[in-house]
């Protein structure tokens, strides 16, 4: 099981995906802007478990995932 | 036909004219329409008085929907949600940059870490973030999206900046 939590203006938002397609896939939409509620844009991931960053998301069972919005430098 | 007057308040002169029989009748037209301008003069007052209490009424109307009991519900549950945001964000904060970087935070008011590229930065609790250069606190410029909490803001500053610190330039470049 993949759980995924989005920080947004609702503090925060939930997601579970029981397969790492998925859970890809859900990342994905995100990023994309196609999930209602939560904004377009970049993420960093963090393993919830560790405090570190994630560059690919590895077939673990359990894994948690926080998505961080990337902010923009001016 | 002029004539002077001395009295308690001073010297005064005044002039008199006899009015002709055009005179009179050029004075009543005159008359007449100073007092038709007036009177128009109120009515528009009038009109427009008339206009401005109807929008008072409205108004009020608007303001009493916006004063029940309802809306105070709305706004009670509104800052209800937004007092469990803050907690969630505050606890997310806690969670990812740690015990002690957090406790920092609320004592001092800051956190303190080194990036990637080796230099110190301060973030601040109102979300302000720092470089040190030399011995100085150098502000960054950060576009901050404003529908993100501030706790939730501070967490995603301190990944952004620690993980990628050179896309971050000084506010106020040498």
């Amino acid at each position: 099981m993949y759980k995924i939590q989005v920080l947004c203006y609702k503090g925060d938002m939930k997601f579970e995906r029981k397969s790492l397609e998925e859970t890809k896939e859900l990342i994905q939409k995100i990023e994309a802007g196609e999930v209602q509620g939560l904004p377009q844009g970049r993420y960093f991931l963090i393993d919830k478990t560790n405090k570190r960053l994630i560059h690919e998301i590895l077939p673990t069972e359990n894994q948690e995932i926080v998505m961080i919005p990337i902010i923009q430098g001016g | 036909m002029k004539k002077i007057t001395i009295n308690n308040n001073g010297v005064f002169e005044t002039e008199t004219w006899q009015l002709t029989p055009y005179g009179i009748q050029r004075r009543r037209a005159t008359l007449q329409t100073r007092i038709m301008s007036r009177r128009r003069k109120i009515q528009d007052k009038q009109l427009e008085i008339n206009r401005l209490e109807k929008e008072i009424i409205t108004i009020e109307e608007q303001l009493k929907t916006l004063n029940s009991p309802i809306v105070d519900a709305i706004l009670q549950k509104h800052a209800q949600e937004q007092k469990e945001i803050e907690a969630k964000s505050q606890e997310i904060l806690r969670e990812l940059v740690g015990e002690e970087l957090y406790q920092q935070l609320q004592t001092r008011k800051s956190l303190i870490f080194t990036a990637k590229d080796n230099l110190t930065y301060k973030i601040e609790w109102n979300g302000k973030i720092y470089r040190r250069v030399g011995k100085e606190w150098e502000q960054l410029c950060i576009v901050r999206p404003q529908e993100l909490p501030l706790p939730d803001f501070i967490t995603s500053l301190f990944f952004c900046v620690k993980e990628n610190p050179t896309n971050y330039k000084l506010r106020y470049r040498r």
